[in-house]
């Protein structure tokens, strides 16, 4: 099988649309190997995802974080990489939890990685929670869910992205309506950046010289740099008055 | 309308963070000849604070300048602008204030102050502005009026770098009245920018018709060389009109300054749909690179090369499922890094990953 087959295959075999998690012992350990990673590394990753599979956790994840880990080695310790994936290991157990809580049991994979990706960006317990229960099947609960935390992730205040997700759930928009609203939130930023365009340029008042802030009359007169008076010994010298 | 252009407009008033900071310093100096012969040498040092947002633009500026003759002047400037969006984007409505203070050494303070709403509309190149102010003023005798004033203001981009500009303004000051028309034209590149700008005036501050040039120039990233010269005409605070020069250095003391005259940049990347269902990833990465890649969570992060378009641009077909990926860059086989702009979250390892997203009717 060549490499990127069997990559593939690898991926593919962890992950999936909205199913039941299922134990899976996809060989993260040989493909890591096969990537030039030292096989103490490779054997610390491959118990933790098969620790997880043995809960019944999704390892998706796990495994793509794990390459994505070692393909990052010039600034990610390997240290660094386990301590994250035992991290994520703990919000799978809770993103778990809440499905099944939230009426999902068995837990679907999808929805369990995306309820531990919205928690590992912020979205607190009952928020994912709620987005479960707001959803009318388990691909809209992950993709929910998914965007909620990108949206958190660009900077959305929390609460305003999981209120946004929360009426699209519930006003039955379909995902892919909800994936447009990563977009929207660029396209948002971009229109920002528009008014803030038209915002500096009406402070830069096309250059025209300016002493008080364009907008509000126009006094045009001294320039900035233009001290008011060479010097006033008195007043009145060196500047005349209007009268 | 459409879901996600509701959901837009509600975003774009939770986001706000500083797009830009600017504090910077300008050394410099002046030489003007006032209109009752009196002429002036002086050094100018100033301080500038600014700070915009997507919405609001403020800035002060604090000066300091020493004649030659011994004699010295402070001067404080601020103004500012907060924009808010009305009911089509390209309209805005807002504020707009301002005021100034000068404090010779042997005289008293003088200043104005103003401040009104501010009703503003983009149409493609064209920003057209319609202002009025209620504010005050203390004259340099010592006396102190209340104004008010109107303004229409028309800037147009030209393209290339051309901007042309057009206003007019009816200030009303004690007994004062008059009408100031004002012509500009701009031509800025990313590291240089020269306005050339005049106007003259109706009512009765008569004055004749006054002309300007101003050359901004950035020597480095940080350091920008500001020259100006021209003639200026008489104001209600009393100053007289003139003739000046000034050359200065300003600079750039933060970190999250707006790049001197930098255009507006493209978006750092765009996804294209192509038959087959792949998806064109298409990447705006400014530097002179030999081989960039890009990695993600679609193919195990394994780099594959972006193929160059032209100097700042690389692409890609990618076969990617609907949804939100997680990529990165990879620069000349070895640094990890995502273009400028580019929308990103935590990769936990305390970098950023990029993030793309692929809809459905993305795909053919």
């Amino acid at each position: 099988m060549k490499h990127g087959t069997a990559l593939i295959t690898l991926i593919l075999a962890a992950a999936g649309p909205a199913r039941p998690v299922l134990a899976q012992e996809p060989d993260v350990r040989a493909e890591l190997v096969a990537r030039g990673a030292p096989n103490e590394f490779a054997e610390q990753v491959a118990a933790i995802v098969s620790s997880a599979s043995n809960e019944s956790l999704p390892t998706e994840p796990l495994v793509a974080k794990a390459l994505e880990g070692w393909a990052k080695r010039g600034r990610v310790p390997p240290d660094r990489v386990i301590a994250v994936l035992n991290q994520m290991t703990s919000r799978l157990r809770i993103g778990r939890d809440i499905t099944a809580n939230a009426g999902l049991d068995p837990a679907p994979a999808s929805v369990v990685a995306a309820a531990a990706d919205a928690l590992g960006r912020g979205i607190n317990e009952d928020q994912v929670g709620d987005l479960i229960r707001s959803a009318p099947g388990p691909d809209a609960a992950a993709t929910g869910l998914t965007v909620a935390a990108s949206l958190a992730a660009q900077g959305l205040e929390m609460d305003a992205a999981v209120r946004v997700i929360g009426d699209a759930l519930r006003g039955g928009r379909t995902t892919d309506e909800m994936l447009e609203y990563p977009s929207a939130l660029m396209g948002a930023r971009a229109r920002g950046e528009r008014i803030d365009e038209m915002s500096r340029r009406i402070m830069e008042g096309g250059g025209l010289p300016p002493l008080t802030a364009p907008g509000m009359g126009g006094q045009s007169g001294r320039p900035q740099s233009v001290p008011g008076g060479s010097g006033q010994k008195k007043k009145g010298k060196g500047q005349s008055g209007l009268k | 309308m459409k879901p996600a252009a509701i959901v837009g407009a509600a975003l774009i008033a939770a986001y706000g963070p500083l797009k830009a900071q600017e504090l910077s310093v300008m050394a410099g100096a002046v030489h003007a000849e006032y209109a009752d012969s009196i002429n002036g040498s002086a050094g100018l040092l100033s301080l500038r604070l600014g700070a915009s947002s997507n919405s609001a633009t403020g800035v002060i500026d604090l000066g300091f300048s020493q004649f030659t003759d011994g004699g010295w002047v402070g001067q404080a400037f601020g103004s500012g602008t907060a924009i808010v969006v009305g009911s089509h984007s390209r309209i805005g409505i807002g504020v707009a204030g301002g005021a100034e203070a000068n404090y010779p050494d042997a005289g008293s303070v003088s200043g104005s102050f103003a401040a009104g709403p501010l009703l503003a509309f983009t149409e493609g190149r064209l920003l057209a502005t319609l202002g009025g102010s209620l504010g005050g003023i203390r004259t340099i005798d010592e006396t102190s009026f209340g104004t008010a004033s109107a303004n229409l203001r028309l800037i147009y981009g030209a393209g290339s770098g051309f901007r042309l500009a057009a206003g007019t303004a009816v200030i009303s000051g004690d007994t004062t009245q008059y009408a100031d028309v004002t012509l500009e034209a701009g031509y800025s590149v990313p590291r240089l920018r020269v306005s050339v700008a005049g106007g003259f005036r109706v009512g009765e501050l008569e004055n004749d018709p006054w002309g300007q040039v101003r050359v901004v120039a950035a020597v480095t990233s940080w350091v920008l060389l500001e020259l100006a010269a021209g003639s200026y005409p008489r104001d209600l605070v009393g100053f007289t009109n003139g003739l000046y020069a000034n050359v200065g250095l300003r600079i750039n003391l933060s970190a999250k300054a707006r790049k001197p005259y930098a255009p507006v940049p493209p978006p750092p990347l765009t996804v294209q749909q192509c038959k087959g269902g792949l998806s064109r990833i298409i990447i705006v990465f400014d530097r002179t690179v030999e081989r960039l890649e890009i990695a993600g969570d679609w193919n195990g992060w394994t780099p594959v090369p972006l193929t160059r378009m032209r100097e700042d641009r690389w692409s890609l077909a990618l076969d990617l499922e609907p949804g939100i990926h997680h990529y990165s860059l990879v620069v000349d086989g070895s640094e990890w890094t995502l273009p400028e702009g580019a929308a990103s979250v935590s990769d936990e390892f305390g970098g950023l990953a990029g993030v793309i997203v692929i809809k459905h009717d993305d795909q053919f």
